[in-house]
């Protein structure tokens, strides 16, 4: 049922050239909706959330990024199928709140930012401290749950970076018959790691 | 129940019949078929064959959706059966869901089930560690359950013969606690292990450190090419079936065996309702099948009967067949069915790290690790609770990633991972005391989705596995810290009875009629054409991990339900 779905909004996708439209009052929101089993996204939180993890893990000339990677849709997969419906509340709510947020603190929409903007904004919601002022829940809860998105999805990010097929088949090879055990081989100089060795 | 198949029922007789295609019921039909017998097989579960139905057996890590992980929904569905270590998404289809078949929990106790052909013996850790004379001779010594109407002298051939068929790694390490076998090359220990084993040595010289002997081909090809199994790869993939038979399971070795001897037949989907007995002809003469997906009941008749459908469904199987002659169970004429229930715990582990031996790394990956035997009141009561516990031992250098920052500072770490400290872990698999106390009843009232009453299950620590808790803990956190181990951590996850996977007795063998249920030849002492080999049979459970014990009941009891057939004694 869940893959089903899935693939039938991939189909639909196609269908309708890559966006499904979904009735909606206000079209100045831009209300392109991406449906999962769990919870919906609008396209602007697509896209804020597609921004989010290539900028965790960019492109470089050495190596592809979360970007040519497709992590956001790992990340979306996961959040859909593993996480409990609180968690998943927090994560969408996050979203949602996330352009806020980021404007509040930078006068500028994330989409618009410049890449080392979008780092450092990033950075700094991961650093900042908890905050003890009993008076701003609803605002506290609201930042908890951005903290959280880009918490989420930078854990989220790193696992399907690490365990993509091209880290695991260019970088750092994973062998499904690896050879024999050894217990006790000695390192040598420069040796590069393997993380899947 | 009527016999509603009379008309069927010379198709329907066989030589024998045995309950159930797992780790047990593989060897009761191996040995069986393999003496002319003509041998039904009966599985509750699916038909899962050798290599073709391993969906997930040559699949790359990122070609799994989630990675490995079992998704929300499985997990909130199934917290009985998602606590299980080897529940994942590459093997969740090996796993019974806990709605499939419900069970009554009187306390705590996580029934962890495989339904299928090879049952969990696809999904085990594939420990094979014999018993000697100190486990054998355990009640008699400390005044606990009944002696075993056995010694290790009686069954050290059926050791050896189980053995060298499904092919055992490991040292000969001339321990009297733990015998040594017919050993197929060991597997390397790493270098910390290694450390560990020399330490232990000079420290506590009664606490040798060994590698596993664990149920992979590691040698002797051609003998097991005859088998259609080769060499084990060090996938260390092995709960999703091996492509490779190199690891036993019945799926991959006992029941093509016994399928190749053409007297064997199998039927899946096959729910055992009940033994059925003969009053006039004072024997049981067949079984009651219910059709797993039709729910229709059929009956199938032989001489003789083994019951391998594991230990707490072998208790269900012989609680539910009730006559005139037996009221309360086939068997039951002392009403202790069902009773001295017993496991292995679990509960405690502990790890650290070292800091030397910084020279070196592993390579590769092994499905096996160390094993420390048990010491603790080996041979002599030396503590204020009965009995001991052995332990697992793992030791792997550790690397390191760092995850901090995000950007291409974050990227560049984490394509430079460097080698952290080794780290060292143990955990503990400790006897527990069979008990009147620790019981499974058939449940008056609740059925399962076949019409046969649910087992409730009465299972429960004691004070003497608490004290033995506190007891490994300490002496292994002592032996961790003389060997420099740093960052030591211990705990105690209280899990339920039941995940340790090794779940015993309730028809327990013993000489005495009036104490036991099983004569030495895993007979029912009240109808001994009925054989119970699996860990139902177990009078105590020692610390060993089971499935080689009960592997070998099973050939040594078919081999003499054969005779006895042959000397017309069934």
């Amino acid at each position: 049922m869940k893959m089903n779905r899935r693939e039938i909004i991939k189909q639909l996708a196609l269908l309708t050239g890559g966006i499904v439209l979904v009735p909606s009052c206000d079209f100045s929101r831009k209300e392109v909706v991406h449906a999962y089993n769990k919870f919906e996204l609008s396209e602007e939180s697509k896209a804020i959330l597609e921004k989010i993890c290539n900028t965790i893990i960019p492109s470089d000339d050495q190596h592809p990024g979360a970007e040519e990677l497709a992590i956001s849709d790992f990340v979306l997969v996961m959040i859909d199928d593993c996480y409990s419906p609180d968690n998943q509340k927090r994560f969408v709510n996050g979203l949602q709140r996330f352009d806020t947020y980021a404007f509040e603190q930078t006068r500028q929409n994330f989409l618009s930012m410049s890449p080392s903007h979008a780092t450092e904004l990033l950075q700094n919601i991961l650093d900042h401290p908890p905050s003890d002022d009993q008076d701003a829940h609803a605002e506290i809860s609201n930042f908890e749950d951005v903290r959280y998105l880009v918490q989420t999805t930078k854990n989220l990010t790193i696992q399907g970076f690490l365990v993509s097929e091209y880290i695991m088949t260019q970088v750092m090879p994973y062998q499904l018959v690896p050879g024999p055990f050894q217990g006790k081989v000695l390192l040598s100089e420069n040796e590069k790691i393997n993380i899947n060795g | 129940m009527v016999n509603i198949n009379l008309p069927g029922k010379e198709e329907h007789t066989y030589d024998a019949i045995v309950i159930g295609s797992g780790m047990s019921g593989g060897w009761s039909a191996k040995e069986l078929a393999e003496n002319g017998l003509n041998t039904l097989l009966l599985e509750r579960g699916k038909e899962v064959k050798h290599i073709v139905d391993y969906p997930t057996t040559n699949l790359l890590p990122f070609e799994l959706e989630h990675r490995g992980q079992v998704q929300y929904d499985t997990l909130a569905q199934n917290p009985i059966v998602g606590r299980c270590y080897a529940f994942r998404e590459d093997t969740e289809h090996f796993f019974v869901k806990d709605e499939e078949h419900p069970y009554v929990q009187e306390s705590p106790f996580d029934w962890i089930r495989g339904y299928q052909t090879g049952g969990r013996s696809l999904l085990w850790a594939r420990q094979v560690q014999r018993w000697s004379d100190y486990d054998f001779e355990g009640p008699a010594r400390d005044g606990f359950a009944v002696d075993w109407p056995i010694r290790y002298k009686d069954v050290a051939p059926w050791y050896s013969h189980v053995e060298k068929f499904v092919g055992v790694s490991g040292n000969k390490d001339g321990l009297d606690a733990l015998p040594d076998g017919e050993f197929l090359p060991a597997m390397e220990l790493t270098a910390m292990e290694e450390y560990f084993q020399q330490t232990m040595a000079r420290e506590y010289p009664d606490r040798p450190v060994i590698i596993g002997r664990c149920a992979h081909i590691t040698g002797n090809f051609e003998y097991y090419a005859q088998q259609g199994r080769g060499g084990c790869q060090n996938r260390n993939l092995c709960q999703r079936g091996c492509p490779f038979g190199g690891y036993f399971s019945s799926t991959s070795a006992t029941i093509p065996w016994a399928l190749k001897t053409g007297n064997l037949s199998i039927r899946h989907h096959s729910v055992v309702h009940s033994i059925i007995f003969d009053n006039e002809k004072n024997r049981a003469t067949g079984v009651r099948v219910i059709d797993a997906n039709t729910k229709e009941s059929t009956e199938y008749f032989a001489r003789v009967i083994f019951v391998n459908a594991g230990s707490m469904n072998t208790n269900l199987i012989l609680l539910n067949s009730t006559s005139d002659r037996f009221p309360n169970g086939l068997g039951n004429d002392n009403g202790l069915l069902g009773r001295y229930v017993a496991f292995h715990n679990y509960r405690a582990g502990i790890s650290g790290e070292y800091e030397g031996l910084n020279e070196y790394r592993t390579a590769g990956r092994r499905p096996n690790g160390g094993y420390i035997p048990r010491f603790r009141n080996l041979k002599r009561q030396e503590t204020d609770f009965l009995r001991g516990y052995a332990a697992g031992l793992s030791g792997h250098r550790s690397i390191i990633t760092d995850r901090s920052g995000v950007g291409s500072e974050l990227k560049e770490n984490l394509l430079k991972p460097k080698y952290g400290l080794w780290r060292v872990g143990s955990h503990m698999m400790g006897e527990t005391i069979p008990k009147a106390s620790n019981y499974v009843q058939l449940d008056p009232d609740l059925k399962d989705p076949w019409g046969i009453p649910q087992l409730k299950i009465h299972v429960k620590y004691d004070d003497n596995d608490d004290k033995m808790v506190a007891d490994y803990l300490e002496q292994m956190q002592e032996m961790f810290e003389r060997a420099g181990v740093i960052n030591i951590r211990t705990r105690d996850d209280h899990r339920a009875p039941g995940l340790d996977i090794h779940e015993m007795g309730g028809v327990r063998m013993g000489k005495d009629p009036k104490t036991s249920l099983l004569n030495k030849w895993n007979q029912l002492h009240a109808c001994p054409n009925v054989f119970v080999t699996d860990g139902a049979c177990m009078t105590s459970t020692s610390t060993q991990n089971p499935s080689l014990t009960y592997m070998m009941f099973s050939a040594r009891a078919a081999n003499y339900a054969v005779d006895e057939l042959k000397r017309m004694n069934l």
